[in-house]
């Protein structure tokens, strides 16, 4: 139940950003500038490359 | 030194006035609050003005100076903080209505307290973009925050009110955060010198995060020195609660002034493309002079740059809508028209996409350390323009009409992407009288190298020299 909630949530969420709720061009523009961004990184070559946000324990050498 | 001209004083010569007794820090921080009084209903860089107890403090830092407790440069000297960091006794709004009505702060936040026991005078809190999540300053609940040099135009964010105070003489320093470039882009449109530094050389304990993967906290002065004092202060302990390093830091006073002669210096060129013509000019005529320093300029490009927005934006939203879902869902129209945007926006950002974001500022961070492993210093224009007005969308560069927002962070937040650290200075002025800044960026941890090219310039320059004069709001009388 509470899965359905946020998948209504997300949802709505995406529609607002598809229709600004101003209706302006500029909005929509910079919807439309933020999934083309994202999206480009496809292009980049990240065979090999490990994200920068790594999992590092506290060092205490016992 | 005189009240009166004094509140463009540098650190040093108004510490010289103090320990001369020519000036006291108590009227010195009359004298910059009576100026906030006068002229702040023009610019709305304060959100809360802490008249009462800066007066106590500015008498207190007298009282110990006149009785031999010097605490170093920094004492007597009024800041201001932008209201994303805590302040003991005091509300931190981020600019927001979901804060307006949150309980005061237990607390001083970590920078705060390094500043307090430097003897410095906190005068207030600035106006900011909503939570810092905009480039702007523009802000439906406190007022957009206007550009000293023009009131018509922005003073760039998201630390707008931290800027615009420097610049209009209404504090001697300020104290912004930096996620896409908002210490370093609202400086260069006011005018002043802002530094990044490098990523968690400044203690972020009770800062309201925005990303924590790419927040940073520094400082916004009119001078490269002040700034070196100012970060010698800052970034001297490391704490339990947050990550800042824990490294021997050098003395950034004694760093400026080490002779630049010989250093090679990269000139990034594309990054800022499409470019002001004014810019473009301005930023040429600051390399001859780098060059007439002794400097040497090789010219370098960064390819993946290019893809600096969606990076950004894949690691950043994912990262501020995680702090924000709550409110976003039970309190969504509280939120200012354009962060409810943005919020939204984060939700298309996939875990994979976040992801690859992440490994995506490996590559670009090998890419400028390739580039730092022949140079001491990468230069590049801080923004492709001049302040953009308030009252327009659209900015014209060249053949192109462009959103300001998009355009503003464009050179800036690849030093957030890569943790290194970055200052902007003032490098000129446009036809019309507004502010033009370039940006040096260096190793992790070589703010001094920095500051040194970064104060080498500006004593041969004299942009920082010049004030804006802002008139007080005319008031309309009431019939």
């Amino acid at each position: 139940m509470k899965s359905d909630r946020t998948d209504v949530y997300r949802a709505q969420l995406i529609d607002d950003v598809n229709t600004p709720r101003d209706g302006s061009k500029s909005s929509a523009d910079a919807a439309s500038s933020f999934r083309r961004s994202i999206e480009a990184l496809k292009y980049l070559d990240l065979e090999g490359v490990e994200p920068i946000v790594t999992f590092q324990p506290p060092l205490s050498i016992r | 030194v005189s009240v009166g001209t004094d509140r463009f004083g540098t650190i040093a010569e108004l510490g010289r006035a103090f320990r001369d007794g020519r000036l006291s820090p108590v009227e010195l921080t009359a004298s910059f609050l009576a100026e906030i009084e006068r002229v702040d209903t023009s610019l709305h860089a304060f959100i809360e003005v802490l008249a009462t107890s800066a007066l106590e403090d500015a008498r207190r830092a007298a009282h110990e100076l006149q009785n031999g407790l010097d605490r170093g440069p920094l004492h007597g000297i009024p800041f201001a903080i932008k209201d994303l960091i805590d302040v003991r006794g005091v509300r931190t709004t981020a600019g927001s209505r979901l804060l307006r009505e949150s309980p005061v702060a237990v607390r001083d936040a970590t920078v705060v307290s390094h500043l307090r026991s430097a003897g410095a005078v906190l005068l207030g809190k600035t106006n900011l973009h909503e939570f810092a999540f905009g480039p702007l300053s523009t802000n439906p609940n406190f007022g957009d925050v206007a550009n000293p040099w023009d009131l018509r135009c922005h003073s760039g964010g998201s630390s707008g009110g931290s800027a615009a105070a420097v610049a209009a003489g209404l504090c001697v320093f300020s104290i912004g955060t930096d996620t896409t470039g908002s210490i370093r882009i609202p400086a260069a449109l006011c005018g002043v010198v802002g530094v990044k530094p490098t990523f968690g050389c400044v203690s972020r304990d009770a800062v309201i995060p925005l990303s924590w993967s790419l927040d940073h906290v520094g400082p916004i002065t009119r001078t490269v020195a002040d700034a070196a004092l100012v970060l010698r202060v800052i970034t001297n302990v490391a704490t339990a609660s947050s990550p800042s390093c824990n490294v021997g830091w050098p003395d950034y006073a004694q760093s400026t002034s080490g002779d630049v002669a010989g250093l090679r210096i990269a000139v990034l060129r594309g990054l800022a493309d499409p470019v002001d013509p004014e810019v473009a000019a301005a930023f040429d005529i600051a390399i001859s002079t780098f060059v007439e320093l002794g400097m040497e300029i090789e010219v370098v490009s960064l390819p993946s740059a290019q893809h600096s927005a969606g990076i950004a934006s894949a690691v950043l939203f994912p990262e501020a809508l995680a702090y924000h879902q709550r409110n976003l869902r039970e309190r969504q129209h509280e939120f200012a028209a354009d962060v409810r945007d943005r919020l939204a926006q984060a939700s298309l950002v996939s875990g994979v996409d976040y992801v690859n974001g992440q490994r995506a500022r490996r590559v670009l961070m090998a890419e400028v350390e390739d580039i730092l492993s022949r140079v001491s210093a990468i230069v590049c224009p801080t923004e492709p323009i001049v302040a953009p007005r308030i009252d327009e969308e659209m900015v014209v560069v060249g053949a192109q009409s462009l959103p300001k927002a998009s355009i503003v962070t464009r050179c800036t937040r690849l030093f957030n992407l890569t943790g290194h650290p970055a200052i902007t200075v003032p490098c000129g002025y446009s036809r019309a009288g507004m502010p033009i800044a370039l940006q040096l960026a260096g190793a992790h941890y070589g703010e001094s190298v920095l500051l040194r090219v970064a104060h080498a310039y500006q004593s041969a320059t004299q942009w920082h020299t010049r004030h804006p004069d802002v008139l007080p709001m005319r008031r309309i009388p009431t019939m």
